[in-house]
């Protein structure tokens, strides 16, 4: 059996022994279990495929395997993957067992809860592992529908408003990618003259440019609404806001992820020409959303906000770099995927952590909680810093790859988007240092403060969980740097650069 | 005093460890070259600085007040960091706070989300007018059914003359 499928068969086997568990306690046991057993398999696929390479084998995917589904339609379920989704896959696994430890205190309806997110993983593991468009879509919706009913019905203020918004406007994305992925399916053609969904033998067979120049910008939006593109964010903030905690830390942490990957591996790697012709459009769109939302952040009170627009400004960030067509900001993209990912799980994790104590998320009702809080309040600095590309931590090798891979273009058009897309890093170490110094610092604003409990074990493992990664990227981002440029060879060799 | 007595051994000795050999970009060992006249020259230039300072306010004396009074405004900028607080204040608050975010915000809740909102609204409103066609009455469907007929073949009949 395809190790793949385990990434699978684990989050089915889990969801099947939750729908077993009764009371409070034993559900978020088999999620616990479940999940841990899943970063356990994404572990030994990272070890698996660093083993691979070093073997000497080169193929472009690695552990593939195919299943037919619909002959007719030559619909298969095509696995396999390469060391930008090995690294995703880490990360997704990281993330939700981090969400697992943090939602260990939901009590309402906890094994619906635990279902629900579990389901929303499986949908990011399926896609991640996904190398045919077909799969990718079916795990693309498997993993967005679940999202309406954890805000609907776990989340907090105005959560219909937020998650019908959220689901219509992926949905209508969505609609938008099935279109563009139609059209890559009619216009594809395999060794057998056949259309196919398959990734590797749509790119082998080429598409025709006028086809790419109809069905990139469709593809590329319609991901890119789930990578908060410019002006299709606005889901985003108020879904983010009105989520429970683990369902903000997978959204923003791997959900969001989804976006950029998809404009990279399909959009990008299925549609060069039209890319490298239209790019500057989407350079525009990103490069505004980058310093947009940045700017957006530093009015933002209620903490939920402030880390919701900056996840819109990261995501930007990625899908910037993603169209600037070159390795090392390629690299740096893949690098922000998972950096963000890492930092903004953490931050909702903390953001949940504090409201939980304080029942407020607003920054300016909060004071001095560095003295009653010294965990938590820690662990957000060391993420306020990663956020803002701290030398060291995992942000600043992402950002410094992208903006060096950003300025390696000589012309003016892409030197005056990087200086604008840098210049977000100035207002990005304002609105967190800001929070950092009204909330964490100073005197203890309010009295019943100092009696707030400290993190409990389940919520440092989670935030642990979060933080080891950060550091070990920063400190150590070589492996991880080689792991994704390896797999970036045949992009690049698609687009004419490498 | 602890931990700024190791902080000061530290940075004594922190310049000879060989970090180019450690710290790189492509695994190769970075070139690191020191160049003599710049350290020698910010080395002097530090250090006849703490040589002044320590004559200057070692002991009580009328000599620094009568250098700032001869230097008045210069003296001045000086001990006000150059303004560069306020500046940073100004520029926060005035230019990035009022100037920038504040339009931007208003931009993307009216324009941006507004628009969301509006496509949302209109939809809703098109369908509270359009639902009472379907008013499972079979004679109001008969009667759509008869006039759409009529007008399908008016338009075959006098338009597209078939």
């Amino acid at each position: 059996m395809n190790m793949l499928l385990l990434l699978l068969i684990i989050p089915a086997l889990t969801v099947g022994g939750l729908l077993f568990s009764n009371g409070k306690r034993l559900p978020r046991m088999v999620a616990a279990v479940g999940m841990s057993l899943q970063f356990a398999a994404a572990c030994y696929l990272v070890l698996a495929y660093l083993q691979e390479r070093a073997a000497g084998n080169t193929a472009e995917m690695l552990f593939t395997s195919s299943y037919e589904w619909f002959k007719y339609l030559n619909i298969r379920f095509d696995l396999g993957v390469d060391g930008v989704s090995v690294s995703l896959i880490l990360l997704t696994a990281i993330v939700t067992l981090a969400g697992v430890f943090i939602s260990w205190r939901v009590e309402d309806l906890a094994k619906e809860f635990f279902v629900s997110l579990i389901l929303l993983a499986t949908g990011v593991f399926g896609f991640f592992i996904s190398i045919d468009l077909f799969s990718m879509f079916l795990f693309y919706e498997l993993a967005v529908i679940p999202m309406y009913l954890l805000i609907g019905i776990w989340g907090s203020g105005p959560r219909e408003y937020a998650a019908m918004k959220l689901t219509l406007m992926l949905m209508a994305g969505s609609a938008f990618l099935l279109v563009g992925l139609l059209g890559l399916y009619f216009y594809s053609a395999n060794a057998a003259d056949q259309h196919t969904f398959n990734l590797l033998e749509i790119a082998r067979g080429g598409i025709p440019i006028e086809a790419q120049r109809l069905f990139f910008p469709l593809t590329f939006v319609g991901f890119g609404v789930l990578g908060a593109l410019f002006p299709f964010h606005t889901w985003s903030p108020d879904g983010h806001a009105s989520a429970p905690t683990a369902v903000s830390m997978l959204h923003a942490g791997v959900l969001m992820k989804l976006g950029g990957y998809g404009c990279f591996r399909v959009a990008i790697f299925l549609m060069p020409e039209a890319a490298a012709e239209m790019s500057w459009f989407f350079i525009i769109l990103t490069g505004s959303c980058v310093i947009y939302a940045a700017t957006h952040a530093i009015l933002q009170t209620d903490l939920k906000y402030i880390n919701a627009y900056s996840s819109v400004s990261h995501c930007g960030l990625v899908l910037f770099a993603i169209l600037m067509l070159n390795e090392t900001a390629l690299t740096g993209a893949v690098l922000q995927m998972i950096s963000h990912g890492l930092m903004t799980a953490l931050f909702f994790a903390l953001i949940g952590m504090l409201y939980e104590r304080t029942h407020t998320r607003i920054v300016q009702e909060m004071g001095g909680l560095l003295k009653v809080l010294p965990f938590i309040s820690a662990v957000y600095v060391i993420a306020g810093l990663a956020s803002l590309g701290l030398p060291g931590l995992s942000g600043f090798v992402a950002e410094l790859s992208i903006f060096v891979g950003a300025f390696e273009h000589p012309d003016v058009f892409h030197r005056v988007w990087t200086i604008l897309a840098v210049s977000a890093i100035v207002v990005t170490a304002v609105y967190i240092l800001r929070v950092v110094g009204v909330m964490l610092m100073g005197p203890i604003k309010e009295p019943a403060y100092a009696a707030l409990p400290g993190a409990f074990w389940y919520e440092k493992t989670g935030a642990l969980l979060l933080i080891l990664p950060i550091v070990g990227m920063g400190l150590l981002p070589l492996w991880l740097a080689d792991m994704i440029q390896f797999s970036l060879i045949p992009l690049l060799r698609a687009l004419g650069v490498g | 005093m602890g931990p700024l007595v190791v902080l000061a051994a530290l940075s004594v000795v922190g310049g000879f460890i060989p970090f180019g050999h450690y710290v790189s970009s492509d695994r190769q060992v970075m070139a690191m070259h020191m160049n003599m006249s710049i350290a020698v020259t910010a080395s002097v230039v530090s250090f006849a600085g703490i040589m002044l300072a320590m004559w200057l306010y070692r002991r009580p004396s009328a000599v620094p007040a009568q250098i700032a009074g001869s230097l008045g405004s210069l003296y001045q900028s000086a001990k006000n960091k150059f303004y560069i607080d306020e500046i940073y204040m100004g520029v926060t608050k005035k230019v990035l706070f009022g100037g920038i975010a504040t339009p931007v915000a208003w931009f993307d809740r009216h324009i941006v989300d507004g628009t969301m909102n509006a496509i949302a609204n209109l939809t809703a409103r098109i369908s509270s007018v359009i639902k009472g066609m379907q008013s499972g009455q079979v004679q109001q469907y008969a009667v759509g059914f008869v006039v759409g007929v009529l007008g399908l073949v008016v338009i075959f009949i006098y338009w597209l003359k078939f």
